[in-house]
């Protein structure tokens, strides 16, 4: 993996890039997080309520509401199963990298940026959802519970309440992109754009994945060999492996959506798909013989490629 | 293909109904009951010019392995001078609060009789070591584990600064 390369941006470097507004695409997860920025008080009800909400970046997000559910139902296409619910996840996430290959240092456009911002919490949901249901990767996403049981799930779940501020969509938001993902709805009669989609990025999701959880499960053996000072928070050491800085070191969402269990293990990452790519099935069978993080940080990194 | 429990699995992602409510944002108490995770906690205080810092390790006390949440979370800090004198010490609360939240969640695995420094925490903030008085620190703190959760209360001697 090249640092500063296209990798690099999916698995977390993207946080920092700015958008034509300025913005980063993290917003609080990143030091340029506009110091202008105007956070209230939680408006909905729930786990939310009262709670820190950035409404500058709601308001740059919404005006793209309809284009951002086209492009979602384009990119899941007719019928998906939940695995292609990620599939197309993963891509739309990855759109800012694509930008950045095409136009090397230029802002991110708004609309990209809003497809991300509108994306990535459902990228998130999903990484979780089929880590700890084997055999879901296959179901027709029409049969997955409506979105009355989504937002009953995110509250009980906490998923809306962040680090530092709450999840600013609004529950009608969540439940009209829920419907469309799900085919309980048609997306707005509006034109998508050419996607600029990545689809290499649920095979990067995957192999990022599993990579994170082998380290714990190394971890869980006992095995600390070069992860000095990993215990303490906050405090991530860049000798570390890959694998122990992915998962420390302002891990992206859905890398903390993936450690968020305690009891995972490497293999559950064999359930983000129907049939896991060749990369990651090679890594999944090849991690258990690793004997320390660095032999699977090597083992990781003669897998994943640029895309 | 086992049967598939679909978004029931989502709602069981966050160990929140575990955890203590100052760290769960508001989810009422009394749907968590407490339980002991099996880890002695033990601390080390230092003055500095940014105030007052708690160094915080723990010690798996059971035969098997566990995991705990790391940085376990300070719910509380009062500084008793020699005079008797109680001074509850600011937690920057939001931050903590938010920072317990959410499903972000890194668990730490412990082997058995394994010592691990698991965190670190700030007290009076800004304030500087000349503010903190002699005496003793009553500490309360949270840890929180994937099936359980307790609160540690310890009393620390807090000596003179600069000793």
């Amino acid at each position: 993996m090249r640092r500063g390369g296209a990798l690099d941006g999916f698995l977390g470097a993207l946080r920092d890039w700015q958008d034509t507004d300025g913005r980063p695409l993290g917003e609080r997860a990143s030091p340029l997080y506009p110091a202008d920025t105007r956070r209230v008080a939680c408006p909905y009800s729930g786990g939310r309520a009262g709670l820190p909400m950035n409404v500058t970046a709601l308001a740059q997000v919404r005006p793209h509401r309809d284009h951002n559910l086209a492009m979602l139902a384009a990119a899941c296409g007719p019928n998906p199963t939940v695995a292609g619910l990620l599939r197309a996840c993963s891509a739309l996430v990855a759109a800012p990298v694509v930008c950045r290959m095409e136009a090397p240092g230029a802002p991110i456009p708004v609309e990209v940026a809003a497809l991300y911002k509108t994306t990535i919490g459902f990228h998130q949901l999903l990484v979780s959802l089929l880590l700890d249901t084997e055999g879901l990767a296959a179901l027709p996403a029409a049969e997955l519970d409506d979105s009355d049981a989504l937002l009953a799930a995110l509250e009980g779940g906490g998923w809306l309440v962040g680090t530092v501020e709450v999840c600013a969509g609004a529950p009608a938001d969540f439940a009209a992109t829920w419907d469309v993902l799900t085919g309980r709805r048609a997306p707005p009669a509006v034109a998508p754009a050419p996607a600029p989609l990545g689809p290499w990025a649920v095979e990067a999701t995957g192999l990022a994945v599993a990579l994170v959880l082998a380290t714990a499960d190394l971890l869980t053996a006992g095995n600390r060999e070069g992860l000095d000072g990993f215990g303490a928070v906050g405090a991530p050491v860049a000798s570390w492996p890959l694998g122990a800085r992915l998962w420390r070191d302002r891990p992206t969402p859905w890398l903390v959506a993936a450690t968020a269990r305690a009891d995972r293990t490497a293999s559950q990452a064999a359930h983000l798909f129907e049939a896991a790519p060749a990369p990651v099935a090679r890594f999944l069978a090849e991690a258990p013989r690793a004997r320390d993080h660095r032999e699977l940080e090597a083992l990781y990194l003669s897998l994943a490629t640029e895309p | 293909m086992s049967a598939a429990p679909r978004l029931g699995a989502l709602g069981a992602l966050a160990a929140f109904a575990f955890a203590p409510a100052s760290a769960r944002a508001g989810i009422p108490e009394a749907e968590a009951p407490a339980k002991v995770v099996p880890v002695e906690m033990s601390f080390v205080t230092e003055r500095t010019a940014e105030g007052l810092v708690v160094k915080m390790y723990a010690k798996n006390t059971s035969k098997g392995v566990i995991k705990i949440d790391d940085n376990p979370s300070v719910q509380s800090a009062a500084v008793r001078a020699a005079d008797g004198t109680l001074t509850e010490l600011d937690l920057l609360p939001t931050m903590e609060m938010m920072s317990r939240a959410g499903p972000r969640r890194v668990w730490m695995p412990l082997q058995p009789n394994e010592t691990l420094f698991v965190g670190s925490a700030t007290l009076l903030p800004g304030e500087g070591d000349k503010a903190i008085p002699i005496g003793g620190l009553e500490l309360s703190v949270n840890v929180i584990a994937p099936d359980a959760w307790t609160v540690v209360k310890k009393t620390l001697p807090l000596s003179e600064p600069g000793t």
